[in-house]
């Protein structure tokens, strides 16, 4: 903590920099600003919102200078702690929020505060897509990029690293530096990876370039009844061998009726440059024997992956409590004994709880209920839970990033030579202290 | 039902879109719900809320931020922490039967129907069209004479709604409802008819919790007119005009079908981006411009921009304090719904006078 006089300074610096309409020390203003969608939260010591590089540049060299910890936020709607700031001056990147799609060259440019769920519509209007988008779009690019977040469409269309062609970041020493070719080819050491998945840790992202694909002219999604996930795991095995589906999904009796369906559910995502009809056809061969097939095109399948977004927050009502999702990754094939003993845990810890599981990518999502104040709780029972996840050879975050919440479960070595990295880039470690081990 | 922090209603919020601060947007203020705190953005935050409704709309779970925030505000009243034009209003409704802080003198064409006799309607025009705007209610008595509805005026009580959505305490509107109740009884009216959304909640749903509800049916003007306006054969004009969905009206109490039946009959209605369910506020509401006026006024212009984006010659709305506050945004020609039905009305008149005339 610094000490009041100093901290007096420093706010004159800051104001000075972002001036006094955008920065806030009011205790409900660093309290609205203390919380992600975790369970956790902090205390932050003042909110900024600069609206250029030159001032993100001036705010870090301050930073360096007292040593405040820098926090940068999106929506600050990441589920793992990490826009979460203790004792630190939170960087509001919202004003980023400009972007500009150019579908000749299949690119688009976007400021970190631009917010996802705008870029979808215009992305869409233009008929060109950006495939890893997040299920959850209340996102700012910022926080898509920093959390390497994914979603559906991975095992077809790969992740968000392989769709960013640049970065432009500010460093911890207020250095601004231009990452990546914004080409779709790169030789070399691409250094610009390094800061995707960074969680604010390496320093403050301000724009990003992707590459777009266009948009596929024909889409639906094939809905089967199964009876338990094993089966449902039996049978996009079985897709798997014969096509490359957009994605299969896999949906537990509480997550099909908070989205207004019924009994397990495995839900197939198929699009197509030409129709999806030959693929369409033979899941529906294929399926038959599993249980009720269905097939959904047009408005019906978009409606279905629309509300599919705020499926953890649809379950509220049926559970009370806060919804906490993890995203262990796993082998496929172990998905269904692994999912029985993660039951099993929850059940003897008496936590409600639903399955939603990605089977194309191996991802499962234990979405589950606890009381606001049982950090302390959750914090032992993932204990558990992510030692059944390295037992069967997975990886305890797929795609949430790492936050606070998962850094004591970072592979050692993984986590030296990040320190190793950290220390050359922020030596001062004034960037989203404490997060990912670091 | 508990907040998750999802933040799907932040964009959605009208103050938000203006602030761009977490602490003003709906997420920001249930963070702040069960919190007191002793500086200026606390009090804006709970106090900036439009009770717009426009977050319900969005959440998953639909939890009700305007509802929360008014019992919020009731608390903060409570312990003197509301702006001081807060109570000044409340005063005003207790002392002067207006939220306005003086008292005044009943225009005659309303004391004309001054509710003396049986009647089969009362039309309660609310505070906005008898003292501010009158001509709004003067269109709606000259539309029910010339339907030769038997109908009286009543008007002595203010409705209470924007004390009671600032956080006041029932008690306000109880006067009100009292006189409502005995004029109820003595003309032996069927049916209690409003022009103003802000007084029409109140009255329709709000006394319904609070005192039991009154003994008759509520219905908006529109509602009321909108199968009976044929007789009056208007004539389609060729005006082009946008709806503007006040939020008391719209998401408040369900009522978009009527006000657009009504304009389809005299006139072209485009819709703007945002309609209906997804209608931004004027930047009016809850009482923001008690002591926010600069986040309202951007709001306005906000709205206004959009019904100027329509192409439409002039924006229509059915509330007259979305009215009066689109109005003063000076960017595009306002009416009041009654109002553009009434001039309508007029000129077919004088048209079908003219046309006789010629015969
Ligand atoms: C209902 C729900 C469903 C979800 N579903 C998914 C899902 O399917 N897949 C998925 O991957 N995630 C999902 N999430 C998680 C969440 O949406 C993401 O983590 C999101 O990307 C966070 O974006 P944000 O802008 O809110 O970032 P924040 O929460 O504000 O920040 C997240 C992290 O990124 C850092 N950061 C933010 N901006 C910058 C910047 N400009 N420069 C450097 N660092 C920055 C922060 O410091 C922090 O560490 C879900 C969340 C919810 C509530």
């Amino acid at each position: 903590m610094v000490r009041f006089d100093t901290f007096k300074t420093i706010i004159h610096e800051i104001s000075a920099i972002v001036g006094e309409e955008d920065l806030s020390i009011h205790d409900s203003v660093c309290h609205t600003y203390s919380f992600d969608t975790s369970l956790h939260s902090g205390k932050a010591i003042g909110v900024a919102r600069p609206e250029s590089v030159e001032e993100i540049c001036d705010i870090l060299k301050i930073a360096n200078k007292y040593r405040i910890p820098i926090i940068p936020r999106g929506f600050g709607t990441g589920n793992r702690g990490g826009a979460i700031p203790y004792n630190a001056l939170v960087l509001d990147m919202l004003k980023f929020n400009s972007f500009s799609i150019d579908s000749k060259n299949l690119k688009l440019e976007a400021g970190a505060g631009a917010l996802f769920s705008n870029i979808r519509k215009s992305l869409n209007s233009k008929n060109v897509f950006l495939p890893p988008e997040p299920d959850f779009d209340v996102c700012s690019i910022g926080g898509f990029v920093a959390t390497a977040k994914s979603g559906r469409r991975t095992i077809k269309y790969g992740n968000i690293k392989d769709y960013v062609l640049g970065l432009d970041v500010v460093l911890p020493n207020g250095k601004f530096v231009e990452l990546g070719s914004k080409n779709f080819k790169h030789s070399g050491f691409d250094v610009k990876d390094l800061f995707v998945g960074s969680e604010g840790s390496l320093g403050v992202i301000t724009k990003a370039y992707f590459k777009i694909l266009p948009k596929p002219k024909d889409f639906a999604v094939i809905m089967v009844n199964v009876e338990n996930l094993k089966m449902g795991v039996e049978l996009s095995i079985e897709i798997l061998n014969e096509m490359l589906p957009t994605s299969i999904d896999y949906l537990d009796e509480f997550c099909s009726k908070a989205l207004n369906m019924k009994g397990k559910l495995i839900a197939i995502e198929l699009d197509s440059y030409t129709n999806v009809d030959r693929e369409v056809e033979k899941i529906e061969e294929l399926a038959k024997d599993y249980g009720n097939v269905e097939v959904h095109k047009g408005k019906k399948a978009e409606k279905f992956y629309v509300s599919l977004k705020s499926l953890n927050v649809r379950l509220k009502n049926f559970f009370k409590g806060f919804p906490v999702v993890e995203d262990f990754e796993l082998p496929i094939v172990t998905i269904p004994f692994v999912c029985e003993e993660i039951k099993e845990v929850l059940e003897k810890n008496e936590i409600k709880h639903a399955f939603y599981c990605h089977l194309d990518s191996g991802v499962i999502h234990p979405i589950m209920f606890f009381e606001k104040e049982s950090v302390r709780k959750y914090e032992m029972l993932l204990n558990d839970l992510c030692s059944i996840v390295k037992q069967h050879r997975g990886y305890i975050a797929g795609e949430y990033g790492i936050g606070i919440v998962k850094s004591k479960f970072l592979d050692i070595n993984s986590l030296e030579i990040m320190k190793h990295i950290k220390k050359l880039l922020d030596p001062n470690n004034i960037m989203n202290p404490g997060k990912m081990g670091l | 039902m508990e907040c998750v922090r999802c933040g799907i209603c932040v964009e959605g919020c009208p103050v938000f879109m203006v602030t761009k601060w977490e602490t003003f947007s709906p997420r920001g203020r249930m963070i702040l719900l069960e919190k007191i705190f002793d500086d200026d953005s606390f009090k804006k935050s709970i106090f900036t809320c439009l009770t717009c409704g426009r977050c319900s709309i969005l959440c998953p779970i639909g939890i009700e931020v305007y509802d929360r925030m008014e019992k919020k505000r009731k608390k903060l009243r409570k312990l003197n922490l509301a702006p001081p034009r807060y109570y000044f209003i409340s005063n005003s409704i207790r002392k002067f039967k207006n939220p306005f802080g003086k008292e005044f003198k009943k225009p005659d064409f309303i004391l004309k129907y001054s509710p003396t006799k049986k009647a089969d309607v009362i039309y309660y025009p609310g505070c906005t069209s008898v003292y501010r705007e009158i001509t709004l209610s003067k269109s709606v008595i000259d539309v029910l004479e010339r339907l030769k509805i038997d109908f009286v005026v009543e008007h002595e009580y203010c409705c209470g709604s924007t004390a009671l959505r600032t956080g006041d305490d029932a008690e306000v509107a109880e006067p009100n409802f009292k006189k409502l109740q005995y004029v109820i009884e003595k003309t032996g009216a069927k049916t209690i008819i409003t022009s103003c959304p802000g007084c029409y909640k109140p009255i329709k749903s709000s006394y319904d919790k609070l005192f039991g509800g009154l003994s008759c049916d509520v219905m908006h003007v529109s509602q009321f007119l909108v199968d009976k306006i044929d007789e009056l054969k208007l004539k389609k004009t060729d005006k082009i005009v946008t709806y503007h969905d006040p939020c008391h009206l719209g998401r408040g109490m369900n009522v978009y079908h009527e006000p657009r039946a009504l304009i389809n009959k005299i006139a072209d209605l485009v819709e703007m981006k945002n309609t209906m369910k997804n209608s931004l506020c004027c930047g009016g509401g809850g009482g923001i411009r008690i002591a926010y006026k600069e986040i309202s006024n951007e709001i306005r212009r906000k709205r206004a921009k959009e019904a100027l984006k329509t192409g439409a010659d002039m924006l229509v709305t059915s509330c007259p304090y979305c009215y009066l506050n689109l109005k003063r945004a000076n960017m595009i020609e306002v009416k009041d719904l009654f109002q553009l039905i009434s001039e309508v009305m007029s000129e077919t008149i004088r048209d079908n006078n003219h046309i006789k005339i010629k015969e």
